[in-house]
Formats: structure tokens, C-alpha cells, sequence
């Protein structure tokens, strides 16, 4: 299976102990793959990459807590990732419905629409790519996401399972429901 | 042919299909160009999520708030430094010292010289620097970088391995990869001399101004160079291959992005004319290299391979 560049295998015991240097490799590798998923979820990249330090910090504090295997980081970190994401969106939420007076519905959070991309970046882009971009977008977000953790990260089902806490035959299914979908747009 | 299951298409894209599997797919994607090109625009479309995240200047912050005491005292260094590698020789009196900056592949920094020339590092280069107004300003060179020098009187003197490049105020690239070859410059702007340090040399330094490229070897013979455009894309933020072969393209991504790009031993020595921008991305950029050549792309992380599709 794909799963990227191994990380090295004494790393978590190394952070464990709090060496520095091995925690700044993990961050090289993990750091930006962390921050493009969370800006999956909150749309902003500056928020986005604070989400991904904090992420880090909090990482470095708790080390010496982590319940994790070597072979489960990868996921360990993207369901880290995907936690703050997904409260951050909610804060949003309640921010946003402080504001309009509306209850917040934490519900919601999870089926946000893309948020609409100004005219002149519509234009500029290429019509076959715009028809494919129309079927993502309109692909529910967790099909989405499923999608970027095993084609941009090359992770398992498994690892995907564990990401999104759900089963891997949960992560069977939304695939299974995205790709439907995008045949079509595909010919 | 029968289209293959939409799960077996999606582990093709995630690049854990069995080699059957694989085999399949290709074979359905070869039935139609244009599926073949729309299957390689949504893996674009997955990747391309944002690649502005950048580590190096990212560790930088982060580090000092780790409290562990190693970087406390490099704090006030690693905020001036963004994105980069920097070393300063020492504490005191640190401008009359060389600083040192090395940018690792997939970073391209960019640092301002006390003179206020500018220099910006293309990935996996490096230089050791002064910069004193009025006293000296130098700049020993490994790799390729772009300079914009200040106007001052006191000459400014880039040194790449055998040669020499002076000049008072100008904006130009130095190209000295090539650690057996040739060292190119290549000048946008106002005019420098390119002349080589070697004593036994009989040349005179060279003139070259605004428009003109030209290398020089170990004993200061002079070429012309007639690539300028494609020199100085970097700076532009694109790349420009005429006619380069494809393992010269691969070692360039490999700078510029920081990966690994393996190439099929039947493909290295095809040639490509392209035209990309940076950021476009590692992903689409290779994509698009093997649409130009019926390859075939597997990815695992941050290593790509090109091979050449199974007829």
C-alpha cells in the first residue's frame, strides 16, 4: 500500500523523551499535509495553519500521553487535525448565530456549503475542469475528505476509518457514493 | 471493454490498486484521451489543497514555544530569517561577520542584505555573505540564485566556484549547479563582469549588460547564452523546459518541490518542451508531463515515479 514516506520508527519514543529534534521532523513532514486538511474543513488558510501550530504545541505538551503506535501516527494525527477543524467550524457557528440571533446547530457544521468562490476566479478556469469541480463540490464533504486522505495522502481504509471515526466499511461506502457521482463527470 | 468498478477506480487513485487492477483501469483510460485527461484533473483537483503551508518558517515559530531552552536564545535570529536556514557566526558585532543560508529543495528564500541588495536562493542552494557598505559586499555561491543589488560604490562581488561576477547595481541570475561544468549569468538589468578567479587566467572580465546571458569556464573562456527567457523563469515563478530531457525535468521538480520524481529509464532521455508555473504543483505538473507522454504516474507520498504505459 501507498502510505507515503515512512516515519522513522524510534520517532514517538524520541518525542516521547522530548528530543526536539525528532518532534521538528515529524512537524516538517506532517505540518503542511495537516494544515491542506483542515483547510478543508474551515475554508481559511491563515486559520487554518494557526489551527495546525496550536495543533502542534498542544502535541508537544501532551507527549508524554499520546496513546499511539508507530503505525497508527498518520491517522492518529489526522483525526487530531480533523477534531480542531470540526470545533473550530463550530465555534464559527456559534459566533455566526450569536451575531444573526439564530441558534447555533452543531449539526450543521458538518454540511457547510462550499463557500462561493468570487466571479472572476469562475471564469478564468477551464470549462471540463469547472464541470468536474461542480461535481466535488456538490459531493456531500465527508465524501470529500474521504477522498483527500486516501488520494492526497495515500491512506488505508483502515486509516481513514480511524480518521473519521467511523467503520471501514462506513469509508467503503461514502467512496463508493463519491465515485458514483463522478463517473459520470469522468465519461 | 467493460468500465471497471468504481472502487477499483478509486483505489487506482489512491494508488493501492492491486497491479491487475491497475492494469484495468489503464487500459480503460487509454480507450478514451479525453477521460484519461478529466481522471488526471480530479486527482489535480484532490491535490490541489493548499501547498502554502511552509514548514520552515512554520518550525520557526513554533520552536520557541516549546520552551526547551536550545531555542530561546536563537528566537530573535529565526524571526528574521522566515522560511530559511539561517546561522549567524556569533552574537556581537554580528554585521561584521558572513551569515550563512542554506535553502533546503521545495524552499526558495529570500533575504535582504544590510546594503539592501536582495537575494533569493533557488532550492537547494546556498551562500555565505558580508554586505558592509562602503567597506565590502560579497557573496559566495553554491547553486543558483537571483540577486538585485543596490547601487552603492562599493562593488558587489558574487563568487561561484571558478568565477567571479562584479558589478555596482544590477539585477541578475547566477547559475553554478553544474559542480564540474560551465557557471552561467544571465542579467535583467544594468551590466556586471563576469571574469574567473583562476591567476593563470589570460582573459580579460567580460561585459555583459541588460538582455545578455553568457557562461564561463574554468579558464574564463566566455560563451553566449541564448535561453534567457528560460534562465530566469524561476525568478518569474515558472518553469520553461525547450527541449530538456525528462530526467533533467525530474531533477528540477525534485529542487522545487522537495520530492522524489523516479523516471522510467525508457522515458529519461525524451525530451520536453513546457511551460509551468510553480504553482501549479507538484501534482499537476507531473500529471500533465505524463499526459504529454502516454506515462504512466504511481504516487507514494512524496515520491512519484513515471513509467512508461503498458501497450
Amino acid at each position: 500500500m501507498s502510505s507515503t514516506t515512512p516515519l522513522a520508527a524510534d520517532l514517538l519514543q524520541r518525542i516521547a523523551r522530548g528530543d526536539s529534534t525528532a518532534y521538528e521532523s515529524l512537524y516538517r513532514e506532517m505540518a503542511p499535509r495537516l494544515c491542506a486538511y483542515i483547510t478543508r474543513y474551515v475554508r481559511d488558510p491563515a486559520e487554518a495553519a494557526d489551527l495546525t501550530q496550536q495543533l502542534f504545541l498542544d502535541l508537544w505538551i501532551d507527549r508524554a500521553k499520546w496513546k499511539v503506535t508507530a503505525p497508527g501516527l498518520r491517522a492518529y494525527l489526522f483525526r487530531c487535525a480533523r477534531n480542531r477543524a470540526l470545533n473550530a467550524r463550530r465555534r464559527h457557528r456559534v459566533e455566526d448565530s450569536w451575531q444573526d440571533g439564530v441558534n447555533a446547530d452543531p449539526d450543521q457544521a458538518h454540511s457547510l456549503p462550499a463557500s462561493p468562490e468570487p466571479a472572476d476566479v469562475k471564469v478564468i478556469r477551464l470549462e471540463a475542469e469547472d464541470a468536474l469541480q461542480r461535481v466535488l463540490d456538490a459531493l456531500p464533504e465527508r465524501c470529500r475528505m474521504a477522498m483527500h486522505l486516501r488520494w492526497k495522502e495515500g491512506l488505508s481504509y483502515a486509516e481513514v476509518a480511524e480518521v473519521m471515526e467511523i467503520t471501514e466499511k462506513g469509508v467503503e461506502k461514502l467512496l463508493g457514493r463519491g465515485m458514483a457521482a463522478l463517473r459520470a463527470a469522468i465519461g | 471493454m467493460t468500465s471497471p468498478d468504481n472502487l477499483v477506480i478509486e483505489r487506482y487513485l489512491a494508488g493501492d490498486a492491486s497491479p491487475d487492477e491497475r492494469r484495468v483501469v489503464e487500459a480503460w483510460l487509454r480507450e478514451d484521451p479525453s477521460r484519461a485527461a478529466r481522471v488526471a484533473q480530479l486527482r489535480t483537483q484532490v491535490d490541489r489543497a493548499n501547498a502554502l503551508f511552509d514548514a520552515h518558517q512554520g518550525w520557526q515559530q513554533l520552536a520557541p514555544r516549546l520552551s526547551h531552552g536550545r531555542w530561546s536564545a536563537a528566537r530573535p535570529i529565526l524571526g528574521a530569517a522566515a522560511a530559511s536556514l539561517v546561522f549567524w557566526f556569533g552574537w556581537q558585532g554580528w554585521s561584521n561577520r558572513e551569515q550563512q543560508l542554506a535553502a533546503a529543495p521545495g524552499t526558495s528564500p529570500s533575504v535582504a542584505l544590510a546594503d539592501g541588495s536582495r537575494v533569493r536562493l533557488a532550492p537547494g542552494s546556498s551562500m555565505v555573505w558580508r554586505a558592509r557598505p562602503g567597506r565590502d559586499r560579497y557573496v559566495r555561491l553554491s547553486g543558483e540564485a537571483w540577486f538585485e543589488v543596490a547601487h552603492a560604490e562599493t562593488p558587489f562581488r558574487v563568487y561561484a566556484r571558478h568565477a567571479v561576477i562584479e558589478d555596482i547595481g544590477t539585477r541578475f541570475a547566477v547559475d553554478a549547479r553544474d559542480t564540474q561544468g560551465d557557471v552561467a549569468v544571465t542579467v535583467e538589468e544594468g551590466e556586471v563582469s563576469l571574469a574567473t578567479v583562476a591567476r593563470d587566467s589570460t582573459q580579460a572580465p567580460h561585459r555583459l549588460v541588460a538582455g545578455q546571458g553568457a557562461s564561463i569556464d574554468q579558464t574564463g573562456r566566455i560563451a553566449s547564452l541564448t535561453d534567457f527567457d528560460a534562465r530566469l523563469a524561476w525568478v518569474r515563478g515558472d518553469f520553461v523546459w525547450r527541449d530538456v530531457a525528462v530526467s533533467a525535468v525530474a531533477a528540477d521538480l525534485e529542487r522545487w518541490f522537495g520530492v522524489v520524481v523516479e523516471v522510467d529509464d525508457s522515458l529519461r532521455s525524451l525530451r520536453l518542451t513546457a511551460r509551468y508555473a510553480h504553482q501549479a504543483g507538484a501534482a499537476e505538473i507531473i500529471e500533465g508531463i505524463a499526459l504529454t507522454f502516454g506515462a504512466r504516474v504511481s504516487r507514494d507520498g512524496t515520491r512519484w515515479t513515471l513509467t512508461r504505459s503498458a501497450r
